[in-house]
């Protein structure tokens, strides 16, 4: 005779709490890889953003600006017509297209620093490609980690990490 | 209804175990595929920062050496080619910084601001690209291929030049002699140097004989 007995309430309950723990402390971690994936993704965005300008500059002959805008809600926007209002995707197009990237898309991360001038403006010459005059930086920030997005005057773009080399970033 | 006497009430070790079992094994299978999804991800991320780093050097020099041998006054020198000298004439030459390969540095001239003169003050048109310590250099006030001080536009924390070289060569059409010069690029990323992207590109120089 054969007599099986089941889970006790106490042996549940003993599970549940376990189980509990251990989401409790998983969560967390969950919580900050998603971050540093939206740190990266908005400072990667951010940076394929200024190549498109600075191609586009060069392929359409034109002069492209990228327009700004720091704080939580921020964005970083193309437009051919110089200074725009990045948060309005009708006022920064380039041939009527919207090339912006904005906080939307990345809940937790914020813009700090931005470097660009009293415009908040930057601008690749069509000749070349350039941004002479228009160098800058800007920080992307999860609360922990940060990330800075640097144009030179040359028109190049580096991403770097203020503080520690993280991620596959060097030290800024 | 043979076995009416065995009661089961709830799960068993054995049952219990099995299920655990079960559970972390899709869940250990559930956590790598996320995690090479992730890895996979920023691999293709580096990837696409190494192909637009290339292309947007690509774009600036094929787009600047087309330039090369530009002057404004194109008609006052077709009417009176004896006395009207062109200064941007024949500037393209091919040499390399000290140490690096063969023809690896370009240099040229062309009219930016359309006023006929060869400008050296204020805006320098004397233009040129090169390779220096495994970055591209782009040359700055009419610095020669032997000096200092030109200015990167390749990211050296991020990409690693490997090859760069200019062959200039003519070519006859219809009769008609056309300067072209094949721009050749190798380069690597820092990070995964198994991931490396060449490319070949002949640019015509349509202002030059």
């Amino acid at each position: 005779m054969f007599k099986y007995q089941g889970l006790t309430l106490l042996e549940l309950l003993v599970t549940i709490s376990i189980l509990a723990l251990l989401v409790t402390l998983g969560i967390p971690s969950i919580n900050s890889a998603q971050k540093r994936l939206q740190l990266k993704g908005a400072a990667e965005t951010s940076y394929f953003a200024f190549q498109k300008a600075r191609s586009f500059a060069i392929a359409k002959g034109i002069d492209i600006s990228i327009s700004f805008r720091e704080g939580d809600e921020w964005c970083v926007a193309l437009s051919k017509v110089g200074e725009c209002d990045c948060l309005i995707t009708t006022e920064c197009l380039v041939d009527d297209i919207d090339y912006s990237v904005n906080a939307s898309d990345y809940g937790f991360i914020s813009m700090q620093q931005l470097k660009f001038g009293k415009l908040k403006l930057t601008t690749f010459d069509a000749a070349r490609g350039l941004s002479i005059g228009h160098a800058g930086s800007l920080v992307f920030s999860d609360g922990i980690n940060q990330l800075k997005v640097i144009l030179s005057n040359m028109g190049r773009v580096r991403i770097c990490s203020v503080g520690n080399a993280w991620g596959g970033y060097a030290k800024c | 209804m043979l076995n009416q006497q065995f009661k089961q009430n709830g799960n068993s070790l054995v049952e219990l175990m099995i299920s655990i079992t079960l559970g972390f094994a899709s869940m250990t299978a559930m956590s790598s595929l996320v995690g090479h999804g992730i890895a996979l991800n920023s691999q293709l991320m580096t990837k696409s920062r190494l192909n637009a780093e290339v292309n947007a050097v690509l774009a600036v020099i094929s787009q600047d050496l087309g330039r090369a041998g530009y002057q404004a006054f194109t008609k006052e020198l077709l009417d009176d080619s004896n006395t009207f000298i062109n200064p941007f004439h024949k500037s393209v030459a091919l040499s390399e910084y000290e140490n690096e390969s063969v023809n690896s540095c370009i240099t040229f001239a062309y009219d930016r601001n359309k006023n006929g003169k060869l400008d050296v003050i204020n805006t320098n048109e004397n233009y040129g690209y090169r390779l220096r310590d495994n970055a591209i250099e782009m040359r700055i006030d009419g610095l020669g291929c032997d000096k200092g001080g030109w200015q990167d536009l390749t990211d050296s924390s991020l990409i690693k030049i490997n090859t760069l070289s200019f062959e200039s060569y003519k070519i006859a059409h219809n009769n008609i002699e056309q300067t072209r010069v094949t721009i050749q690029l190798e380069a690597e990323l820092l990070s995964e140097p198994d991931l490396s992207r060449s490319a070949k590109l002949s640019v015509s120089v349509k202002n030059y004989d």
